[in-house]
């Protein structure tokens, strides 16, 4: 599939969290912000559907929802 | 919708001779039109497992979505097999856990290329070209090729023995009922595929 190319700016600790976490997962800065762009768009598709983002904790028995705006 | 196309190869199911075939990195509206009208009816007609999947549907769902990505094989002007994965699922064996991967969503080879069927297979390898395209997606993601699916009970052998995957055993929480085994692969497991 065909690929373009852009310029990103960000600011200083916005690149900081980028690299942590590209060394964190072992990505690259573009692997690792093509799959932001597709949890963003899986998290807002599911949104608009009406859904809910919850996050739980098996352990300590807590759910909590994530309000996206 | 576009499509690339690399060049594969298959091997012809009675003269054993290697026959060139194409790879496809989308699914086209001819490939879904080849399993409603030539793959559907052998399948319905053999009551198979997977007898229910409907491939227009699923990508029509899927393929909004950038997280899904689907390919198809094309063989003497037939589509001989067709794949949708999902490239935000995360590992689960113990050493790469949390780590992407690309998870094979739905694999499927046409009907007359199927082992487990018993009648002259058309065409093989089918189910390796398109494991080696998601270990090669994984790779290009990053993801040094480890990959992930849930199996038919038919296909267990096929990924366990040929593909070499880590069997996680049945997985509850995905089909409570009919639990269906979970296997991923790990980079070492990727490159041993390949060669």
């Amino acid at each position: 599939m065909s690929k373009r190319t852009m310029t990103l700016n960000l600011t200083e600790r916005e690149m900081q969290v980028l690299d942590e976490l590209c060394a964190k997962k072992g990505l690259n800065k573009t692997a690792l912000m093509r799959q932001a762009l597709r949890l963003y768009q899986a998290v807002d598709t599911r949104l608009e559907q009406g859904d809910k983002l919850i996050f739980e904790n098996e352990e300590k028995k807590e759910k909590s929802e994530l309000v996206v705006l | 919708m576009s499509s690339t196309s690399s060049e594969v190869f298959l091997r012809h199911g009675v003269s054993g001779q290697l026959v060139k075939a194409e790879l496809h990195d989308t699914i086209l509206q001819r490939h879904l039109d080849d399993h409603r009208d030539h793959w559907n009816p052998l399948i319905v007609a053999q009551g198979e497992q997977h007898g229910h999947w409907d491939w227009e549907k699923k990508w029509s769902h899927y393929s909004a979505q950038l997280s899904y990505q689907s390919f198809a094989i094309e063989c003497n002007g037939q589509t001989q097999g067709l794949m949708i994965v999902n490239t935000m699922k995360r590992c689960r064996i113990r050493q790469q856990a949390n780590m992407h991967l690309v998870y094979v969503e739905y694999l499927e080879a046409a009907p007359w290329n199927r082992r487990d069927i018993p009648r002259c297979v058309r065409y093989r390898g089918v189910g390796t070209v398109l494991i080696a395209a998601a270990i090669q997606l994984s790779i290009d993601e990053e993801n040094h090729g480890r990959i992930g699916l849930h199996s038919l009970p038919q296909a267990d052998t096929f990924y366990r023995q040929k593909c070499g995957m880590t069997d996680l055993g049945p997985d509850v929480l995905y089909s409570p009922k009919t639990p269906l085994r979970y296997f991923e692969m790990t980079k070492a497991q990727a490159a041993a595929f390949i060669q």
